[in-house]
């Protein structure tokens, strides 16, 4: 973009940019995805994208003197009729372009639309709305049982049925108080992981899906299909608290400020209880490979 | 004439009916929990005054830093005009001090007025630091006045006593060497003395470093004293920091407190600790660190607006020449603060997950998750108007030329980073988009939306504004002196410098192999995904090591292009992807991961700095710096970076105090009140945009106030030597 060539370079790196994004990513974007059809960039990032080339153009060209004339100096001489008659030409068909793209814009202003408008929403909505407060710290207490509790499951553990599910079935029994501390947490986990996948299996596949990636026969008939748990940025960057609020309050919990997310998910505190929610939520992180987020050790141990 | 008295009696009826609205509401009780003034909305009110007087605050602890560096400068080198700079930035402080004073002072009663129940609890847990803060102030303001009063009365440089002198100058250098860094470490990265003063502990270091601290003044007092007048002046510009700082960590620590109080009974909700505990709260180090950095850099950026004023209303070459220096020195300053505050950002925000994730939930990826958009452009804005300032700069300098080639590519590397920056990962999508893909997200787009993403992006963007600093430094050198003639001063620097930041990859590498996945509530397995970077770390430490070898062979620039070339490709490339990795294996570590890609650029610039400086000394100039010979765009761009630093420290302020949402103090005291809703975006738009206006209006008036007298002497055509 030397010499005289600044304003062609500009508009070469412009249209080089229009043509990239419009032509050449989806395709691109279609391969790595694995889509059926070619992935445009979203309609608001394209203007971003090509509003910050522009601006990123312009601070090159007014960066020294003499860009900013290699730039000018072919529209100055356009504009005095200087140069020969092809490139005239297209000065001219660039200037009548003005217009009409000015027109389509105001078109676009007021012309009715019959799209909804794109609403901005929010991923996460925070825990601080009315909904939310009774989750706000509460714990996962299947992660960390007392004492008490694992007596309580050893005699749970020994009533426990064989399932009929040869795929769920637990491992075989043991004389639980016989064993070791760590071994104990092993089994009880073990045991709350399987029966929340039994729960999940039948309360939440139909729209998450079996492999936990939002593929479930009935995630098509939503608008904002089902969340892929696996996916980076979903489930890994709540605590267990949120995705408890989440699982327990559903759509119908969720805060204003989250809307418009026509989310359809029931409210599980209805049919579930806590610690069935708990299980559920085991599993679903067990299953799909990501962690919880968690506090930094040192502020955990601080009183 | 019809019409003005139509709008005046307008308004005033406007005014009239307003006053008679508020005030036949009635006196609030005397024991009201919320108070209203006027009708205003009471949080307005504060939020207002707050933000106004932090901002005066900031310009106010900000400017002496790089005054008394400045200072100190012209004082070595003996050049006049590094202390006429040093003074006329002291003269724009005296002048916005007591508006700063006025302002803290309108915010205080405004809060013990409006907010009784708050400021009950505030005062409970903390009134013993306002008394010292009180006494901080006398001192912050007594040397302030000795040192601006006191400046041509101290010009003076020879020695008092000379031999005093001499017997206390090391000593004194060091004291200060051991006393910087230890109150570095005990105020500014120390977590577990932030961990033991929750509990009540006071880490025995503290009154260790109050001794130590202690005898350094003494120490260097005297020696200042003997040293001549100029050195006891600038003895008193550090002072002046002190108190200066010491005000910001008081002030601070109820800032924090109120987002993360500490010394709570947790069953009564009341305070039931020490002050030192409710002080030494977790959030007190890191908003400090952060603040620190946000004042010099907004220091420096309000200064270079001041010069830009000054160089368009120039009329002489002389002026112009003076004030165009200054503002590249405010740049540079503000820059300098600029590179440095992600990293603090980035602490205090880490820090903010680990208090309370759910509050770093609603900050990151909840209801704040679009001021951060917001941030993202300011921010970018700031970068790519510094970087702009420097390639405009290289007009004035003969021999620039030659690296003009360059800018375009820094542009088009800049422009790449900063769309992957402002990517976000929950883009409104029209409806149509959604059903195109299947989902809430762009299928690929959706990656550049995530953190590994953005922590390549900034760190891409700090390295290139770095390297357009770096031009710019050397635009006007040629054939440089071999390094092996540089002598014993440049090669200590040099391997200081590589020690530094060996020492700082070093501990990082160290810290990653010794990080068990088990502290992340990681499988075991996945200690492979996470020695990686480890291993990644000490590769660059070998390239490191082998750049210095290079410089000490004679080949520095190479050795230069390599540490940058490979902190480039580690850092942003090789981190940049396998952070996708980390997000999906080992998501706890993300954070790490984030801590060693900032090590590695700053350890960077560390050592290229000083590879530069030893590299380019004594280098043969192709031409000279002709300042006041810059474009009028460059005093545009200084003028946009301020409004820019200023929009952005209202935005963030927003941010940091509406994390607490529904609370006064987090998880102790409810807010009760009628406005207790956090304001929505555009609510915040049109407060931090006002607050914006009246910020500058003020600081412009009060600019002008304090030039003033320098007018007068001028009008009597005092040569301004550039």
């Amino acid at each position: 973009m030397n010499g005289r060539g600044v304003l062609f370079g500009c508009v070469a790196v412009l249209l080089g940019a229009v043509a990239f994004l419009e032509l050449v990513f989806p395709h691109l974007a279609q391969a790595i995805a694995g889509a059926a059809a070619p992935l445009p960039v979203p309609r608001t990032l394209l203007w971003w994208y090509l509003g910050i080339i522009a601006i990123g153009e312009a601070l090159y060209v007014l960066s020294s003197d003499a860009a900013l004339a290699s730039f000018l100096d072919p529209l100055r001489r356009a504009a005095r009729g200087e140069l020969d008659r092809g490139r005239q030409a297209l000065f001219a068909v660039a200037l009548g372009l003005i217009p009409v793209i000015a027109g389509i814009g105001v078109y676009g202003l007021f012309a009715v639309d019959a799209t909804p408008p794109a609403v901005a929403r929010q991923q996460h909505p925070g825990m601080s709305s009315a909904s939310a407060a009774a989750y706000q710290g509460v714990g996962n207490p299947l992660r960390a049982p007392t004492a008490e509790m694992l007596v309580a499951f050893a005699d749970r553990y020994a009533a426990l049925e064989a399932p009929d599910d040869p795929v769920d079935a637990r491992p075989p029994p043991r004389d639980f108080a016989a064993l070791g501390r760590d071994e104990q947490l092993a089994v009880f986990r073990d045991v709350q992981v399987r029966e929340g996948r039994a729960l999940y299996a039948r309360s939440c596949t139909p729209c998450h899906g079996a492999k936990l990636d939002g593929d479930g026969h009935a995630s098509y008939a939503w608008s904002l299909p089902a969340i892929d748990f696996r996916e980076p940025g979903t489930i890994e960057t709540l605590v267990e608290d949120a995705v408890l609020w989440r699982v327990a309050e559903g759509g119908l919990g969720l805060p204003p400020i989250a809307t418009p997310w026509d989310s359809v998910m029931p409210r599980w505190k209805d049919d579930l209880t806590q610690e069935q929610m708990w299980q559920v939520i085991m599993a679903v992180y067990a299953d799909s490979g990501v962690e919880p987020r968690v506090l930094e050790l040192r502020h955990e141990e601080a009183p | 004439m019809t019409l003005r008295r139509v709008v005046a009696a307008s308004a005033m009826f406007v005014v009239l009916a307003w006053a008679a609205t508020a005030l036949a509401t009635g006196p609030d009780p005397a024991d009201a929990e919320y108070r209203s003034f006027l009708g205003l909305q009471p949080r307005t009110v504060v939020w207002f005054l707050a933000e106004l007087h932090l901002m005066f605050g900031a310009f106010v602890l900000g400017v002496p830093i790089f005054a008394v560096i400045i200072e100190y400068v012209g004082a070595r080198n003996g050049d006049r005009r590094f202390d006429e700079l040093a003074h006329e930035c002291t003269r724009l402080l005296a002048a916005a001090y007591a508006t700063t004073a006025a302002l803290g002072g309108l915010m205080s009663f405004a809060l013990f007025s409006l907010y009784p129940k708050v400021m009950q609890h505030l005062s409970g847990a903390m009134h013993d630091s306002f008394y010292i803060y009180g006494l901080c102030f006398f001192g912050e303001s007594f040397t302030l006045y000795l040192y601006y009063y006191a400046w041509d009365r101290m010009r003076a440089r020879a020695p008092a006593r000379p031999r005093l002198a001499r017997a206390l100058r090391w000593p004194t250098i060091a004291l200060a060497a051991v006393v910087a860094p230890l109150g570095t470490y005990l105020f500014f990265l120390n977590g577990d003395a932030a961990m033991a003063s929750e509990r009540g502990v006071v880490d025995p270091l503290y009154p260790v470093f109050g001794w130590l601290g202690a005898g350094f003044l003494v120490v260097y007092g005297v020696y200042a004293w003997a040293a001549g007048r100029k050195a006891l002046h600038i003895y008193l510009g550090v002072l002046l920091n002190l108190w200066g700082t010491a005000l910001m960590l008081i002030a601070n620590s109820w800032a924090s407190y109120m987002m993360s109080p500490s010394g709570v009974d947790p069953e009564t909700l009341q305070f039931s600790g020490t002050t030192w505990q409710a002080v030494s709260n977790p959030l007190w180090r890191p908003l400090s660190a952060h603040r620190l950095l946000g004042n010099l850099s907004f220091g420096g950026f309000v200064v270079g607006a001041y010069a830009a004023v000054r160089f368009l209303i120039a009329r002489r070459d002389s002026e112009r020449a003076h004030y165009d220096w200054m503002g590249y020195v405010g740049n540079v300053v503000g820059l300098a603060g600029l590179l440095l505050l992600p990293f603090a950002g980035y602490y205090l925000g880490r820090e903010i997950y680990s208090v309370n994730p759910v509050m770093g939930n609603d900050m990151m990826g909840g209801f704040f998750s679009w001021a951060f958009i917001l941030q993202a452009v300011l921010v970018g804005l700031l970068l790519i108007g510094a970087n702009y300032y420097l390639w405009a700069g290289m007009a004035r300098i003969e021999g620039a030329q030659r690296y003009r080639w360059l800018i375009k590519f820094i542009v088009a590397g800049l422009v790449v980073a900063f769309l992957v920056w402002i990517t976000p990962h929950n883009l409104p999508l029209a409806p149509a988009e959604q059903a195109r893909y299947g989902s809430q997200y762009h299928p690929v787009l959706k990656y550049l939306g995530l953190m590994p993403a953005k922590n390549a992006a900034v760190n891409f963007i700090l390295l290139s504004t770095f390297f357009s600093f770096l031009l710019y430094r050397r635009a006007n050198k040629g054939e440089l002196v071999a390094f092996r003639d540089q002598g014993g001063r440049a090669r200590v620097a040099v391997v200081v410098a590589l020690a530094v930041s060996l020492a700082l990859v070093g501990w990082y590498a160290h810290t990653t192999f010794t990080l068990a996945p088990e502290a992340l509530s990681l499988d075991p397995e996945r200690e492979g995904v996470i020695d990686f970077h480890g291993w990644m770390l000490v590769a660059h430490m070998a390239v490191q090591i082998a750049a210095v070898a290079l410089v000490f062979r004679g080949r520095g620039k190479l050795g230069q292009a390599l540490l940058v070339g490979s902190t480039a490709v580690i850092a942003t490339g090789v981190f940049g992807l396998s952070g996708y990795v980390v997000l999906q294996k080992a998501n706890p570590f993300l954070r790490n991961l984030a801590v060693g890609q900032t090590l590695l650029v700053l350890a960077c610039m560390i050592l290229t700095t000083a590879i530069d400086l030893a590299l380019f000394r004594g280098a043969r100039q192709l031409g000279a710096i002709r300042w006041g010979r810059i474009g009028t765009r460059a005093q545009y761009a200084l003028l946009l970076l301020c409004i820019a630093s200023v929009l952005t420290m209202g935005l963030m302020g927003y941010v940091r105090a509406g994390l607490r949402q529904q609370w006064h103090i987090y998880g102790v005291l409810k807010d009760t009140s009628a406005q207790a809703a956090t304001p929505l975006m555009a609510e915040m738009s049109r407060v931090v945009g006002a607050i914006t206006v009246v910020f500058l209006v003020l600081v412009a008036f009060v600019f002008w106030l304090g030039t003033l007298s320098q007018r007068r002497a001028e009008d009597g055509d005092v040569e301004v030597d550039p």
